[in-house]
């Protein structure tokens, strides 16, 4: 019944990701003054690439053809891997270092997926990707570490049963979620590092790997790269915030657990957005800053939990 | 609550000694003398004792809205919105704070209380900031962050006059009043707020 429960979880996180993706747009639509479309545009678009077949050049190899499959299979294994709304300490899957190699496929595949095209822009989206991941990976490790010093434990699960008994947190752990807030910005290339809307030859990141491929395969990327984000700010609530979190299968609980973890998805996105229609993207060579003081704010956070 | 305001004032601190911007940097300096004017609130409902409360407005009255605004009005007068070249970059501007906000918290690992701590990190971070730019509102602002730690420090301690209190306060008001005017004036005469320029005046 557990595992079956588990198994829901996941799959409504896959089922409402496309939403979530809608709600950011309309958010940023709604903070700049004009009408944005439907919530459910996503779906539709989604299901318009899927229609399509697939265009592909002379002189790429068959990189370009597993690509897609790959990175959207790496996202879809994630999503099993991590608590949603119900969670009850399990121990046989859901150790962190699994995710974020998982989540490494994911970039190491698109990287090379941009090399694969033999186009220049592709290059550039690729060096850039590695440039940032450089500086990004890190942080995520030091914030394992602190996650593992506070809790004792490497399973997601568990460290969500620890801390969704919190009520009261303390300075190294607000310190180390604002640490994780920009890491989310940094690896799902979200908008002080890259602009996910701009199709502008020479700053884009994410979509230059992206840019020669199309249909369904165009389809299958956009789908993981927008898995990557909800994975990503799952991953935030649930390690950092978990409160309310169910623990057992009562049905009050799991549908308390269910609004809550949607209300806050949706601030996040709403802080997202906000962060999004009121800053510029910073130059390239400034995004080394912006990385190391998350890396200085989680370094903190590790020293203070432990003195 | 006093843990989110300790650790605005600690992402405040580490985030000011990188920032480039003069304009981010006084919105930095008036979030992180809320937080501290928001601690003295949270500390005189915890204990009772009225010298909180005064410590509360004056920080409130000076820190917030006075002093951002001298410094507000000398960026506009001088037109210097940004800082160009750095004597310490921003990257190692921030990983050197954090490096000396964990030995802060590791030599003084003793203490019990948090906001002695922090006192400590805000004078280094201050340090850094003095030491790392060139132009004069820059360190100005680097002087005042470490008044800030000045006075968290006096916070954590056991009950000092009022007296102390108020000449902290006035002292640093009287010291941005200066130094906007001084700032002001250096820009007209020598054309340029580096402090560089500075030993010209030798002459």
């Amino acid at each position: 019944m557990k595992y079956f429960i588990y198994s829901i979880q996941s799959l409504t996180l896959l089922m409402l990701t496309p939403l979530f993706i809608g709600i950011i747009k309309n958010f940023k639509a709604a903070i700049r003054g004009y009408k944005g479309f439907s919530v459910f545009q996503p779906y539709f678009d989604l299901k318009k690439l899927c229609g399509k077949g697939r265009v592909i050049s002379k002189s790429s190899s068959f990189i370009t053809a597993i690509t897609p499959i790959l990175c959207l299979s790496a996202c879809v294994t994630v999503t099993f891997l991590i608590p949603v709304f119900f969670n009850d300490g399990n121990s046989y899957f859901g150790n962190l270092f699994i995710i974020i190699f998982l989540l490494g496929i994911v970039k190491f595949l698109s990287s090379l997926l941009g090399l694969d095209s033999a186009s220049t822009f592709g290059g550039m989206g690729s060096s850039r990707e590695l440039f940032i991941s450089m500086f990004a990976e890190p942080i995520m490790f030091i914030l394992v570490a602190f996650l593992y010093m506070e809790t004792k434990t490497f399973n997601i699960f568990s460290i969500t049963l620890i801390n969704a008994a919190i009520l009261k947190y303390n300075i190294a752990h607000i310190i180390a979620a604002i640490g994780f807030a920009v890491l989310i910005m940094a690896e799902n290339a979200r908008m002080p590092v890259d602009n996910p809307e701009t199709h502008l030859e020479l700053t884009m990141i994410h979509e230059g790997m992206i840019l020669d491929i199309s249909g369904r395969d165009l389809a299958l990327m956009e789908l993981a790269s927008y898995i990557k984000l909800i994975v990503f700010i799952t991953m935030f609530i649930n390690c950092f915030f978990p409160l309310g979190i169910a623990s057992s299968l009562n049905i009050v609980s799991i549908c308390v657990s269910f609004i809550s973890y949607i209300l806050k998805v949706l601030g996040i996105l709403v802080v997202i957005s906000i962060i999004e229609s009121n800053m510029a993207k910073f130059r390239l060579f400034r995004i080394p800053e912006l990385l190391s003081a998350a890396f200085s704010l989680s370094l903190v956070a590790i020293v203070i939990n432990y003195f | 609550m006093i843990e989110i305001l300790v650790s605005l004032i600690l992402i405040s601190g580490i985030g000011m000694s990188g920032f480039r911007r003069v304009n981010l940097l006084n919105r930095g300096f008036e979030l992180q003398s809320l937080a501290i004017a928001l601690v003295c609130l949270e500390k005189g409902n915890a204990t009772g004792e009225y010298h909180y409360y005064i410590l509360f407005f004056l920080t409130l009255i000076t820190k917030v809205i006075f002093i951002p605004f001298i410094i507000n009005r000398s960026i506009k007068d001088t037109k210097k919105t940004r800082e160009t070249d750095l004597i310490l970059s921003g990257h190692w501007s921030y990983i050197l704070s954090g490096i000396s906000v964990a030995l802060c918290f590791v030599f003084l690992r003793g203490f019990s209380d948090y906001l002695f701590k922090v006192g400590c990190i805000l004078i280094i971070t201050g340090t850094i900031l003095m030491m790392g730019r060139k132009k004069a509102i820059t360190q100005m602002i680097g002087l005042l962050t470490m008044e800030n730690g000045i006075v968290l420090f006096e916070i954590s301690m056991v009950k000092m006059g009022s007296i102390i209190e108020f000449g902290i306060v006035f002292e640093m008001l009287i010291l941005a009043l200066v130094m906007g005017v001084m700032v002001f004036r250096i820009n007209k005469t020598f054309d340029t707020i580096n402090t560089d320029y500075l030993s010209n005046l030798k002459e």
